[in-house]
């Protein structure tokens, strides 16, 4: 425990002692802030569109439940697979090559240790940057009535958090593998954009082989978090992912253990 | 440099694997060798091969020597745990459990319908013909799969794939097959609802059959109603003609599920109507489709279900009524009835109709107006043919006349007796069939007639409607605020953080 602590905080502090970590939040913070007010304001636009074309029938629309479901699916699909690599790539990567790992591996700390303290470093920084993007829903729950559904806030946003938790244990893995960052960062935004979209190059074959390569695919099991469910069967796949990535970083700094020797 | 390149064809040799294998699940999954599979598959190849030859120094040192024998126990782990993992996923791919966080319960199914899948029988089989997947219709087959095992459910694009299409005899783009064993049914909606009860329906051990009186000159299965007869077929229905006066028991026989009187031109015998009157007093379900001029002498059964026929004809001289000319009036206003339902403003014609009127204060009976013709149409109650037809005040009866009408009447122990009367039986028949909605309104009218306990209605799920009210202004202050503010405040964070350090 305290191996991992020690790890977590030497990690944290190079995440957020350097500026960099604050202008990476800012500039995810100014992308989030348009995409959601875009969001907003088309879909209040619709609502009011769909309300004047059946004047005293309108159609039953879920607006703010629709803003979670669009934001929560834009932040998952399109930004935490470019975000992620380049948080991940970096952290064997960067030690091996400035030599850092072997002073890392020859301390009394276990490699068990590293890879999860790195790991809890790595999911800290997601939440910090996840975070304040739940203002946005304070803010609008002020004008929605009836009040906003916060079930479905938590629901989406624990997809996003097992989604960015999976992607950066399998980032972790790569960049364990290589000594250039680039290489890992490149490597691992490739394996995620197939992750993601595996399932529309199989599309709808019905056999038990394509329906085991979409099972595979990382969006499918998103939306229904999403959209207010919950399924076991999702949250079993991602941490399944996480658990994967964990033991393959794990083999992988313990070859670099005996493989030198 | 040489690490570089090392790394390179490694890494060559990685994506050639990967390559190859795709265009290999790609393959087995298309069934087809496209151009694509197969330069996948011999692109991927020739890398994996090329990285094998260049790195086999290498690749021969790793399989010998102690790292060799290390290397082996690491694969025997690795796989070991990615044995584990497929397991685990597999078992709760199969057995889960769903949380639904939406305050509707938006994304579960009915308690009905949970009940009715568990106790399916046999395997039912949905197919979708469209030319884009329909993602709603595969979600909701899903989560009928979460509680059976009995239903597949296929997407089927008919152009890709001919042969399937024809198998079903799929005349349109967007039809929905439901199947088990020899029936089938094509659901028109794909709600919750409309899929269950076609599942019950293709699945039900014995076909409901609709009844057609004769021996009053009605309308025959095999001419006129030839269209209606092979319609019913379709949608699992046997058809059978009685004559109720060679009944021996003097009771419309019990497997008659809806008993069709379809344009009788003489009159029902004394013990006839009254066998009528009593199935329906018993729970019955009855159509009677009476054209005018005629006298079937039904009226004293009518008389207790608050139905009266009028003597007229219905006429419309209007510009809606010029269509098909004004003896035959076009219908498109409807009473909110599961019969009607999708109707909206959709139009049936009946050509030679008479008024259907509901009267006043039936005791226990739940009757209404079913179809309204145009305010301008009215009943000629003088069918000579030498007098010019002109609506005459206190004679004729009065605008918009109504030309069919429907009745329940709830007898507990979840049993209802249900009627439809209209006031023309030409609108079924083949001429007519196919015009507008004619043919629903015949087809829904049985459904809604032979709906049973087993067929289920299922109030759909609606989202709530929730608002969220912003202004210009606001929407203003709300942009400035996350775009322009809390970014701001991250980065001041930044720079304190360094100011702090220097």
């Amino acid at each position: 425990m305290k191996g991992i602590l020690a790890i977590y905080r030497r990690e944290m502090g190079s995440y957020f002692v350097s500026p960099i970590a604050y202008v990476v939040i800012g500039a995810f913070l100014v992308a989030a802030g348009l995409v959601f007010w875009i969001i907003l304001s088309n879909v209040i636009q619709y609502a009011m569109m769909a309300a004047a074309r059946q004047q005293g029938m309108p159609q039953d629309i879920d607006v703010p439940g629709q803003i979670i479901r669009s934001f929560v699916g834009f932040v998952g699909t399109y930004v935490l697979p470019i975000l992620t690599p380049m948080l991940t790539m970096g952290v064997y990567a960067e030690e091996r090559k400035r030599g850092t790992m072997e002073m890392l591996m020859t301390s009394p700390i276990s490699e068990t240790q590293i890879v999860i303290g790195k790991y809890l470093a790595s999911l800290s920084f997601l939440c910090v940057m996840l975070s304040p993007t739940l203002i946005y829903y304070l803010i609008i729950g002020m004008y929605s009535d009836p009040p906003l559904p916060w079930r479905i806030v938590w629901s989406g946003y624990l997809g996003l958090f097992l989604l960015g938790a999976v992607l950066l244990a399998v980032g972790a893995f790569i960049s364990s593998l290589t000594e250039n960052q680039i290489i890992a960062g490149v490597v691992t935004f490739v394996l995620f954009l197939t992750l993601l979209f595996i399932d529309l190059s199989v599309g709808n074959s019905g056999t038990a082989l394509g329906e085991s390569v979409k099972y595979l695919s990382i969006l499918q099991h998103y939306q229904e978090f999403s959209q207010g469910v919950i399924d076991t069967t999702n949250v079993i796949f991602y941490l399944s992912g996480i658990l994967l990535g964990l033991f393959l970083t794990l083999r992988s700094l313990d070859s670099m253990r005996w493989r030198r020797a | 440099m040489n690490a570089i390149r090392k790394e390179f064809t490694v890494l060559a040799g990685f994506v050639g694997a990967a390559m190859a294998l795709s265009g290999y699940i790609r393959h087995t999954i298309q069934d087809v060798w496209g151009w694509f599979n197969l330069s996948l598959l011999i692109v991927g190849g020739v890398l994996l091969l090329a990285s094998v030859i260049l790195n086999f120094k290498d690749i021969a040192g790793y399989f010998t020597g102690r790292t060799g024998k290390l290397s082996a126990n690491m694969a025997i782990l690795t796989i070991a745990v990615l044995g584990l993992i497929a397991i685990a996923n597999y078992l709760g791919y199969r057995h889960h459990k769903r949380f639904d966080l939406t305050t509707e319960g938006l994304f579960s199914l009915s308690d009905q319908t949970k009940k009715v899948l568990k106790n399916l029988p046999k395997e039912v089989k949905v197919l979708k013909f469209d030319q884009q997947p329909d993602q709603r219709l595969a979600d909701e087959m899903a989560e009928f799969g979460y509680v059976t095992n009995k239903i597949s459910y296929e997407y089927v694009d008919p152009v890709k794939r001919p042969e399937i299409a024809r198998q079903y005899a799929v005349k349109s783009y967007g039809e929905t097959v439901v199947t088990a064993g020899d029936r089938t049914e094509r659901p028109s909606a794909t709600d919750e609802q409309a899929m269950v009860n076609a599942i019950l329906k293709v699945t039900r051990d014995t076909l409901k059959t609709v009844c057609f009186t004769e021996g009053h000159e009605e309308k025959s299965l095999t001419e006129a109603y030839s269209a209606v007869e092979s319609k019913l077929k379709a949608e699992n229905y046997q058809t059978k003609t009685v004559n109720l006066a060679q009944q021996k028991e003097k009771f419309v026989p019990s497997e008659c599920a809806v008993l069709v009187v379809a344009g009788p031109k003489t009159a029902f015998l004394q013990p006839e109507t009254s066998m009528i009157g009593q199935y329906l007093d018993n729970g019955g379900k009855a159509m009677f489709l009476i054209d005018p001029d005629t006298d079937p002498q039904l009226n004293d059964v009518l008389k207790k279900w608050s139905i009266e026929l009028g003597n007229d004809l219905v006429l419309d001289f209007s510009a809606a009524g010029q269509v098909f000319g004004p003896a035959a009036p076009i219908v498109n206003n409807y009473a909110t009835h599961p019969i009607t339902e999708n109707f909206a403003r959709g139009m049936t014609v009946f050509p030679q109709a008479r008024s259907v009127k509901v009267l006043a204060g039936g005791s226990g009976v739940n009757s209404t107006t079913l179809l309204t013709g145009s305010p301008n149409s009215y009943g000629e109650t003088d069918l000579k043919a030498n007098v010019e037809p002109k609506y005459d005040e206190g004679k004729d009866t009065k605008g918009p006349v109504s030309v069919g009408a429907v009745a329940s009447k709830n007898l507990g122990e979840n049993k209802e007796a249900r009627l439809v009367v209209i006031g023309d039986s030409d609108f079924a028949s083949n001429q007519a069939f196919r015009v507008s909605r004619n043919g629903d309104l015949f087809m829904n009218s049985v459904n809604w007639l032979a709906q049973d306990e087993d067929l289920i209605s299922i109030r759909p799920k609606l989202a709530t409607n929730r608002s969220v009210t912003m202004n210009a202004e606001q929407q203003n202050t709300f942009w400035i605020l996350v775009v322009i503010f809390m970014p701001l405040a991250a980065l001041g964070a930044g720079a304190f953080v360094w100011w702090k350090r220097r």
